[in-house]
């Protein structure tokens, strides 16, 4: 396959890529709090760690909606040389994934809570109860242990996801990577 | 390269399922004499309602579930030990040992 002249290649937007990293920062945050809590007895510090989870989690949920739009609204800048159907088809389906658990993942967390009648803040201000506990208690500790299981599936897709980013680095050596990081606005056209 | 792909992705899946218990502390599941249905049945004995929360703890070399159970909007932590099955503890939830 002919590799594209330097006009033709493209990096994702700028706003796009803060929001990958920033979000990919949050959501790993996320999942650390939780495997670091696993070592700590019951007390003050665990409590404030699910509580830092929260609002990373939260943050994730929030930023989520700015990113979908931006990725709706955008074009994708194509992977150079391109790779084959099947491959494109993959990621497609894998990125749709990883958007579905972003927003999946912390509803689930929020929806847990309030099930069984805990209010859940961020930043500071309460959330609005969208579940009512006198219905929805029986059903508090399976919402709960179906965000956990997402979020250890979600342990999985990440891995994968960044073990194919270097896939497409090294082994195929295309562009896939760097259109995502910071530093080739140079020689290759950046999306908006 | 489609069964490579497909390889990795089933290692890296079965990771992920190894690390997601059926419980917290379900590991120590084959050392506790008392399984968790009837850890589960003697704690809504001691305080009646919906289990909220489930786990399987070791303290000082000693296995104890841990549940919360919320009735009339109110939270009690019961623990119940996994050698005796007796209850070693039944008190409203406080704010840290919430969550
Ligand atoms: C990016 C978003 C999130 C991810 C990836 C995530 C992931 C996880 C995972 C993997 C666990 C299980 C930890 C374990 O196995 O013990 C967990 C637990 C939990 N999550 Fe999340 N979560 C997210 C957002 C949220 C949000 C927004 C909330 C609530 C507002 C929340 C509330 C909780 C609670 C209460 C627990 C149980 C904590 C405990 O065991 O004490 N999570 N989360």
């Amino acid at each position: 396959m002919k590799r594209g002249t330097t006009s033709e290649r493209a990096i994702y937007g700028r706003v796009y890529r803060v929001l990958h990293w920033g979000m990919a920062f949050l959501v790993i945050s996320a999942l650390a709090l939780m495997e670091f809590k696993g070592f700590l007895p019951k007390g003050k510090l665990k409590h404030e760690l699910v509580y830092l989870h929260m609002q990373a989690g939260l943050l994730v949920f929030s930023l989520f909606w700015i990113r979908l739009c931006w990725r709706m609204m955008r074009p994708v800048p194509p992977i150079t040389p391109q790779p084959s159907p099947m491959q494109k088809k993959a990621a497609t389906l894998m990125h749709a994934v990883l958007y579905l658990m972003m927003a999946l993942i912390p509803a689930l967390g929020v929806l847990a809570l309030q099930s069984k009648g805990k209010a859940v803040d961020f930043l500071g201000f309460h959330l609005p109860v969208l579940l009512d506990e006198d219905k929805w208690l029986p059903y508090a500790l399976p919402i709960r242990n179906f965000h956990e299981l997402a979020g250890d599936l979600l342990i999985g897709l990440i891995l994968f996801h960044a073990a194919a980013a270097m896939l497409h680095h090294l082994y195929w050596r295309d562009d896939a990577l760097k259109r995502m990081l910071p530093g080739f606005e140079h020689d290759m056209k950046e999306h908006q | 390269m489609k069964g490579k792909a497909t390889a990795v992705f089933l290692a890296i899946s079965s990771l992920a399922a190894l690390n997601a218990q059926a419980y917290d502390g379900s590991r120590y599941e084959a050392n506790a004499d008392i399984k968790m249905d009837r850890a589960k049945a003697i704690a809504l004995k001691a305080y009646p309602g919906t289990i909220v929360e489930e786990s399987l703890e070791k303290r000082h070399g000693r296995l104890h579930y841990a549940f919360d159970i919320r009735a009339h909007h109110v939270t009690h932590e019961v623990q119940v030990d996994a050698s005796s099955g007796k209850v070693l503890q039944n008190s409203r939830e406080t704010e840290e040992d919430d969550d």
